[in-house]
């Protein structure tokens, strides 16, 4: 997983819960890492451990954790570390989410290091879109429904993710209500 | 049949594409292009755009035919927008189609001309090196984290030594402090004795010092002993304490003791104590005296003292033979006890290095010649008065002091 991802943990552990905290999971987690460069692939591990240390410090369920963690990543950690390709990636929750797949393709051809998910949108109707979501890892189903709440916010649109298991992938099926901003 | 592309595919392959006739008019151009540049449907293309590479060339069809293979930068006059690509020239068609796409640096132009990644064709690899110039700065920006933090780490690792440091500094203060309030609590409170009259003064320097004396009256006189040791902090005032309880114990035990006896036994005690108890290289100087009637018996090894005779006016220098003690389990042999006699009025002075080193401003040292001249001069009056005057003396000599000095007087009263 690439150390902008694990920057979130980081990130959101430090602004929610203080330095102190942050340094009882690195400990917990066996982790000797402030600082994930961006931009370099770390082992799976080192952010299964951080999510496991940080849901037993902070007394909360791993999934709970991975979901915050989602949410505040697209939030915050992709704005820092994407910024204005964040944004020309599309204007609104439908076409950003069209673009994923994309983009995470483009990631991997520059940095061959990375095994990026692979995402593929189908409209259901006006209100309602399905998003597959194809993974070699394991257990990061919480973290997409989190990223998808998030998204949700930055393009002020209120939605529903309802999360089910299909075979070889997971589904997100993403309920857009009438009144957006 | 060779293959060609319909307008419709060239408008979905070059989103950016502008075919232009030699009048400067616009034949057809890419969808973005047409979003971002309304006005070309109504003006001709030099009033748009201008060739900004190569350099000053005019927008001119049989100028730009000239250069085939040629990197071409067109740049909007009314928005920051720079195209770069090339030019083709359609023989049949006599027109000119510039294929290119939008050359970005500042990622924020994006956002300022309102393209999304979508807007550039799906093969176009300017989108793949916007996503590598993202890298890149991302790396930058956490490099300057990195040597910023790293920089915050360096200060306090800095301010942790120089905290380490000066919490040592202090403990050696404390230290010397102490070793300071041994050697001078042991110091005589009274200077009395039958027959005779005392005056003496200790200055201490504490980084340096050592010095030790002692006054210890008898029936007939006293005992003196004068001496240094080596090293300083508390080890050098444990020792000084030992010098001090052994010798007053042999004085107690028997007055009238030899000198040489009194020092061969403290030097017994303090092999065994310094060298197997301690376990220390320290080693003490000391010249001890027996003062009794006219009498002047002493033993042990420190500087030469003085004798300022009344009678003839002049000082002699009296040499004190020994060697260390401390360091032999035994110094009989090396110990010899001498005597000589004093008339009414003589002077004995006794004192340390930290005298006779005194060192002027030119580095010369005040010396025994200096010492005895000052004894001679002020030796009219009473004791204390000699032992200030002679102080003095050495005070206008050196003004620094780096070194314990230390002036015992002794005269024969009449």
């Amino acid at each position: 997983m690439y150390g902008l991802v694990n920057k979130a943990v980081v990130d959101l552990v430090c602004s929610k819960f203080g330095q102190e905290t942050w340094n009882k999971i690195k400990q917990k987690a066996e982790v000797d890492i402030d600082l994930f460069v961006s931009m370099d692939a770390y082992p799976d591990d080192v952010t299964y451990r951080l999510v496991g240390a940080a849901s037993e410090v902070l007394g909360l369920k791993p999934e709970q954790v991975l979901e915050a963690f989602g949410e505040y990543w697209v939030l915050y950690t992709a704005q820092e570390g994407y910024g204005p390709l964040l944004s020309a990636a599309g204007s609104n929750l439908r076409d950003f989410l069209k673009n994923l797949d994309a983009l995470h393709a483009r990631v991997a051809l520059t940095m061959p290091d990375l095994r990026p998910p692979r995402f593929r949108l189908v409209d259901v109707d006006a209100q309602t879109m399905k998003l597959e979501y194809f993974s070699t890892r394991q257990g990061l189903a919480p973290m997409v429904s989190g990223l998808l709440k998030g998204l949700g916010i930055r393009f002020s649109t209120s939605i529903d993710v309802a999360h089910a298991r299909e075979g070889d992938h997971d589904e997100f099926t993403i309920t857009m209500s009438q009144a957006t901003a | 049949m060779p293959v060609g592309l319909s307008p419709l595919l060239l408008r979905q392959a070059f989103p950016f594409h502008i075919a232009f006739r030699a009048d400067g008019s616009i034949v057809q151009c890419g969808p973005v292009i047409e979003r971002l540049c309304p006005e070309l449907c109504v003006h001709l293309l030099p009033d748009v755009f201008r060739i900004e590479r190569p350099a000053s060339l005019p927008l001119d069809i049989a100028v730009i035919r000239q250069y085939p293979r040629t990197v071409f930068v067109l740049e909007a006059l009314a928005l920051p927008l720079k195209l770069k690509g090339q030019m083709l020239y359609v023989e049949d068609e006599e027109l000119m189609l510039f294929l290119g796409s939008p050359w970005i640096h500042d990622l924020a132009t994006l956002g300022d001309l309102g393209i999304e990644l979508n807007d550039f064709a799906v093969h176009d690899q300017v989108v793949d090196c916007l996503f590598l110039i993202q890298s890149q700065q991302a790396a930058l920006s956490d490099v300057r984290k990195l040597a910023s933090q790293q920089s915050v780490k360096l200060a306090q690792q800095q301010a942790a030594l120089l905290e380490v440091e000066k919490l040592a500094r202090e403990r050696l203060e404390k230290e010397l402090e102490l070793a300071r309030q041994i050697q001078v609590g042991i110091l005589p409170r009274s200077l009395i004795a039958d027959g005779f009259e005392l005056a003496a003064t200790m200055t201490t320097a504490t980084e340096v010092g050592g010095d030790y004396y002692d006054v210890l009256p008898v029936h007939g006189g006293c005992w003196i002993g004068i001496g240094d040791v080596s090293g300083h902090g508390v080890t050098s005032g444990l020792i000084m304490l030992m010098v001090q309880s052994v010798i007053s114990a042999l004085v107690a035990m028997d007055p009238t003791a030899s000198p040489r006896d009194a020092v061969t036994v403290l030097n017994r005690v303090l092999f065994e104590n310094i060298r197997h108890r301690l376990i220390k290289d320290d080693f003490v100087t000391l010249s001890l005296l027996r003062a009794q009637d006219r009498r002047v018996v002493f033993a042990g090894a420190h500087e030469h003292f003085l004798v300022s005779r009344a009678r003839t006016g002049t000082t002699e220098p009296v040499a004190t033979p020994g060697t260390w003690l401390g360091v032999l389990p035994d110094v009989a042999r090396f110990t010899t006890e001498t005597t000589i006699e004093l008339e009414p009025d003589d002077v004995v002075v006794l004192y340390t290095d930290g005298i006779t080193e005194a060192r002027n401003a030119a580095g010369e040292q005040f010396g025994l010649e200096r010492l005895g001249e000052a004894v001679q001069r002020h030796r009219h009056g009473k004791l204390e008065d000699l032992r200030d005057g002679v102080l003095d003396d050495v005070g206008r000599w050196a003004a620094r002091r780096d070194d314990d000095a230390t002036l015992v007087l002794l005269r024969r009263a009449n």
